[in-house]
């Protein structure tokens, strides 16, 4: 009796092990958060630096990272896209495999071609994204990102509230990873590398 | 004439003391991101205070920007907020790091287009009515 017991109890965790080994293929261990699942699949219309529609399908076959904020924030969001450029830095030729849309928050002043060179000051990989209020506010409400403008101050400058949140996809446009734009640039590289090699 | 020197050494005492008091304070790795066009810019730096008594940043200006402002970023509820700041102290024998996602110089209206590793003077201005020049050097905009 004893030793029926010991063996089912060997047998489930040698069950288990062939589970565990079936899922191998999924890495173990993640920097960012793992958000498999839990957001439905990149789609969006927006526009493009050149005043051209751009959708998710224009970046088939890509790792996309999804950040959104706006050029007139000079401090957090360069901070997020510098961290973001060295991490794209640290995939050395694997890099070409990944986009970054940053997409604005403050479609009033980010043009087409503010946006444009603001992305360019980056990394190559940047690509600005603007759009009409409802084609944000459709991308904004599917991801469940939240942004509000500020009151104007005397000189009619204001600052855009907006999510700290950067949700990153594999190359079948499935949502993956959460970072947060305190995330260290080696983070996000060894986080990157994983998805580009489960696409692989 | 006695008059006159008596008005040049009280000249020269008060910027002697003006002098001895901006000597305790250091200021190091102060650079500007760039950013293309006419965007605002956030300036950086570490302020070292070596007075016995505490500091209050209280401003900053300098010719080749229209106005300047100090600002700290901070997250709120996985929210970037970004707000001004009328003042911030330093206090005696303490330090202050403006820094990348915390408090910066909010550069607006450049005066003219500025080039990487070029140098740019900003002035501090402190509440006791000093002021102190510093040199900042100009960073590309995916400077970490």
């Amino acid at each position: 009796m004893k030793t029926a017991s010991r063996l089912r109890v060997s047998l489930c965790i040698a069950a288990l092990g062939l589970l565990a080994g079936c899922s191998s293929s999924q890495p173990k261990h993640w920097d960012l958060t793992y958000i498999g699942g839990v957001m439905p699949p990149l789609q969006f219309t927006l526009v493009g630096d050149n005043g051209e529609p751009v959708t998710a399908a224009n970046f088939a076959g890509k790792v996309v990272l999804l950040y959104f904020g706006y050029t007139h924030c000079p401090d957090v969001c360069p901070t997020t896209l510098a961290d973001l450029a060295q991490a794209l830095r640290l995939l050395g030729a694997e890099a070409n495999k990944v986009s970054v849309l940053f997409v604005s928050v403050d479609p009033k002043r980010d043009t087409p071609a503010v946006l444009k060179s603001y992305a360019a000051a980056f990394a190559p990989q940047v690509v600005g994204l603007s759009g009409s209020q409802e084609q944000l506010e459709s991308l904004t409400k599917r991801y469940r990102v939240a942004y509000r403008l500020g009151e104007p101050d005397t000189h009619g400058n204001y600052v855009v509230y907006h999510s700290s949140a950067l949700f990153i996809f594999d190359s079948s446009g499935r949502v993956r990873l959460l970072a947060s734009d305190s995330d260290l640039p080696q983070a996000i590289a060894h986080d990157l590398r994983q998805l580009l090699n489960l696409s692989a | 004439m006695r008059k006159t020197w008596l008005v040049a050494f009280l000249a020269m005492a008060s910027a002697c003391t003006a002098l001895a008091a901006a000597a305790g304070v250091s200021v190091s790795h102060a650079w500007i991101r760039l950013l293309p066009g006419n965007l605002p810019l956030a300036a950086y730096f570490d302020l070292r205070n070596g007075d016995d008594r505490a500091l209050e940043l209280v401003g900053a200006q300098s010719a080749e920007f229209g106005r300047i402002e100090m600002h700290r970023s901070m997250v709120m509820r996985g929210m970037d907020h970004m707000m001004a700041v009328s003042d911030v102290r330093v206090p005696a024998h303490g330090q202050l790091e403006f820094s990348p996602g915390g408090y910066h110089l909010m550069l607006f209206d450049p005066q003219r287009p500025l080039s990487v590793s070029e140098h740019v003077t900003i002035v501090l201005k402190f509440a006791d009515g000093q002021s102190r020049p510093v040199s900042f050097v100009v960073k590309p905009a995916a400077t970490q």
